[in-house]
């Protein structure tokens, strides 16, 4: 290959390929992390390999700057633990972390320059109104105004609306299971709850093969395909970490997801890690979890969906099919949630009320007002005087 | 021998902009900029003719690019995106507004990129060695103040950001064209003839906007850190008397603080650059409506200098 | 009641002057301290200790007679900097 077009899968499959990049080579490399929220990530390889002292500045400033981001995360992150297992304890219940804070605090070397949008906790269904109520008095507040979101997630979601702190502006998503009580497949979460492993004094994530599931389940199933590509390296993270270190790990992964029903997803997870970033997974686990494979045809068109769609989201990777590809598999994976005849009034719903924001902003939501150059989000308290 | 891109003439410059694009180096910051919006080839063409052409760069910072968004549009409702890394952070904006909203995107590369500094919202000059760090929210006079020291010999380092190093404190250059609102443009017009300035845009979200070229040492410069000498909290009040006025340090961290882009963003760290800045620093608040009078102060100010 | 300040918080502390800025890395915060704040922080650092001992102990610092008025100050000083996540109370 005469021109690398896909440096930042290279990289990531291979970091030590950073000592060799060029600089053009780094100028589209630094856009298409940027685009898959991974710039800190790479930073956090570039540290691990040493290598800060031998490549060049000027791109270095671009990962280092969203390191920094990723760092200040983790210190705002551990405090908002520190207040939801405060408010959690004043109930008896576990602090139960998901996803990117679950990864941050048990350690692992993937939560590194990672960004999370969100704290993800899950809780008991039949306390959820008590913990709800008592996120309330200590400041958690709904975020959705609509009544129908509103609706819409309490009836047909595992969530409750997500919350935000009023006063320290973080977001908060409560979960009582894994995936929607509509959805195809029908995981028992008092197993989950179960299986939940100690990491802190009342904090607690997911014992390692449920939490290699989980965001298995998550990145399959939930249609969230705008991160794909940093999802998939969590995925790849995990299996090695917990491979290494976690005795007993391969053995009980699979026979793990065919108790949870979950073996679809793992299959497509375990398949495209190696597809994509060529984890090294035991070949017999390979094998077990093929009885989570769709049919051949179905496999050989979610081949051609997936590998699309999990690619950096920049024209540098663009190819033909790719908007197509993504909007497919998010159409899939509604369908896999909830039943057809839900599915079809949110979907136009969603379309509807894009149009709306069209009509009236004439632009996509993701867009701002040229901001007024101004402080942002620093937090001063005066003490009264 | 360096090319500067006042070398170029307005239909290379425009054929660049259209094309390849123009490479820009500001300070340590470098951009590539594409557009085919005349004003935005007369914009550059003015203010930035000082700067060096670099026919080709092997990176970029900040790829940017201002377009219509369709060609439909370009007829019908001439409208402008900003394009970055080929996405559109902004909602569009008029035609004739296209300049600033250039400058505008410029400045948003670096205030939501770049956490390797310390970044104020203020305006920093440097005089015998020291700079004259200026805080200020919108509408203070601050950019006025700003334009008028450099039309009388204070170089400038930025009207827009002071980016602190995290190293060593100093006050890192990032010299671009100052930007002027409503009644300013007239005050700095009659207040030096000399002065030169790119397309105006009128009626956007913050009234008529024109930007001032930097001079050309100011330009020269604009890879030589500067060791922070003063910190001042500039107020325009009409009518007020010139008046220059010693400020205690903790409040005046808290008060930079709360121009800061990313103090809260660095942690620990951005409390103990800010606290090396403040002790660094002489910190003043300062009232003026007069514009010779403030030139004055603070060439008194910069006599002061270690 | 025993006052302390959690070892995790590593509170950083900057005097101009008079005043007292504090910096609190855990929760991100960076406060201006009322002048009696500062003795108890100061004092809570070196290790945990009774209420009543440590208001006697700001009294003799800032050279200030423990009556009622002081000990309503102290009393909202105290209850501010528990709120604020600065000392824990037990």
């Amino acid at each position: 290959m005469t021109e690398r077009t896909y440096e930042l899968l290279e990289v990531l499959r291979r970091p030590e390929l950073l000592k060799t990049l060029s600089l053009p080579e780094w100028g589209r490399l630094i856009p298409q992390a940027r685009h898959a929220l991974l710039l800190g990530r790479l930073h956090a390889l570039v540290l691990q390999h040493g290598l800060v002292d031998v490549l060049p500045e000027q791109p270095l400033n671009h990962t280092l700057s969203a390191y920094l981001a990723s760092q200040k995360q983790r210190t705002t992150t551990a405090w908002e633990v520190r207040k939801l297992s405060d408010a959690l304890q004043s109930l008896g219940l576990p602090l139960v972390l998901l996803k990117g804070s679950a990864y941050i605090q048990s350690g692992l070397s993937v939560a590194e320059g990672r960004l999370l949008s969100d704290i993800d906790i899950l809780v008991p269904k039949e306390k959820l109104s008590t913990v709800e109520n008592t996120l309330h008095s200590r400041g958690w507040r709904s975020s959705k105004g609509d009544a129908y979101d509103e609706r819409y997630y309490r009836e047909w979601m595992h969530e409750i609306p997500p919350l935000r702190h009023i006063t320290r502006g973080s977001f908060l998503d409560v979960h009582h299971t894994i995936l929607p009580p509509t959805a195809k497949y029908k995981p028992d979460p008092v197993k989950i709850m179960a299986d939940i492993r100690e990491v802190a004094p009342g904090v607690y994530t997911l014992s390692p093969v449920d939490m290699v599931i989980h965001s298995a389940t998550h990145l399959f199933h939930e249609g969230d395909f705008d991160h794909g590509l940093r999802d998939i390296l969590d995925l790849h993270g995990l299996l090695n970490h917990f491979g290494e270190n976690e005795p007993g790990f391969w053995h009980r992964l699979v026979p793990r997801a065919v108790e949870l029903d979950l073996v679809h997803p793992l299959y497509y997870a375990l398949h495209y890690c190696r597809l994509i970033l060529n984890t090294d997974i035991p070949a017999a686990v390979l094998e077990q979890s093929r009885k989570g494979r769709p049919n051949p045809l179905m496999s050989g068109v979610m081949d051609g969906l997936f590998m699309r769609a999990l690619r950096p989201d920049h024209p540098s990777c663009e190819q033909p099919l790719t908007g197509v590809a993504r909007w497919l598999l998010y159409v899939r994976s509604h369908y896999l949630r909830m039943p057809l005849y839900l599915l079809i009034p949110h979907l136009t719903r969603k379309a509807w009320k894009r149009r709306v924001a069209d009509k009236t902003e004439q632009t996509g939501p993701a867009q701002a007002n040229v901001p007024e150059p101004r402080a942002r989000a620093n937090r001063w308290r005066f003490w009264a005087r | 021998m360096m090319t500067r891109i006042s070398e170029l003439d307005l239909i290379q410059l425009q054929s660049q902009l259209k094309g390849v694009g123009l490479y820009l180096k500001t300070g340590p910051f470098s951009y590539r900029i594409r557009s085919s919006v005349p004003a935005i080839a007369e914009g550059l063409h003015l203010l930035y003719g000082d700067s060096a052409f670099y026919p080709q760069m092997d990176f970029v910072d900040f790829d940017i690019r201002l377009d219509a968004p369709s060609r439909l549009r370009r007829y019908f409702r001439p409208k402008l995106d900003f394009y970055f890394d080929h996405q559109t952070p902004f909602k569009p904006l008029p035609l004739t507004q296209a300049y600033a909203f250039l400058e505008w995107g410029m400045n948003w590369c670096i205030s939501v990129h770049m956490n390797q500094y310390l970044k104020l919202h203020a305006a920093v000059l440097e005089k015998n060695g020291r700079a004259l760090v200026m805080p200020a929210a919108p509408g203070s006079g601050k950019s006025t103040l700003c334009a008028a020291l450099m039309l009388r010999g204070w170089r400038l380092l930025s009207d827009e950001h002071a980016l602190i190093s995290l190293d060593d404190n100093k006050l890192i250059p990032v010299c671009r064209p100052i930007s002027l609102k409503n009644r300013s443009i007239k005050v700095i017009s009659q207040f030096d003839s000399s002065a030169v300035f790119g397309p105006l845009c009128e009626d956007t979200h913050k009234g008529n906007v024109v930007h001032m070229k930097p001079d050309e040492q100011s330009v020269a410069l604009d890879h030589q850190p500067v060791t922070p000498g003063w910190l001042v909290f500039p107020k325009y009040i009409p009518g007020a008397d010139t008046r220059l006025t010693e400020r205690i340090k903790e409040t005046a961290f808290l008060k930079a603080g709360d121009q800061s882009f990313n103090y809260s963003l660095l942690g620990a760290e951005g409390f103990e650059v800010m606290s090396r800045l403040i002790e660094a620093c002489d910190c003043y608040n300062f009232s003026y409506s007069n514009l010779d009078e403030a030139v004055e102060t603070f060439d008194k100010l910069s006599e002061t200098a270690a | 009641m025993l006052l302390h300040i959690p070892q995790t918080f590593s509170l950083i502390l900057k005097s101009y002057g008079n005043e007292t800025l504090l910096y609190h890395p855990a929760s991100g915060d960076t406060l201006l301290l009322s002048p009696s704040a500062v003795p108890v922080i100061t004092r809570l650092q070196e290790g945990p200790l009774e209420k009543e001992r440590l208001i006697e102990h700001v009294a003799e610092v800032l050279n200030y007679e423990v009556d009622e008025s002081f000990l309503a100050h102290m009393e909202e000083v105290l209850s501010g900097l528990v709120k604020r996540d600065i000392v824990a109370a037990e």
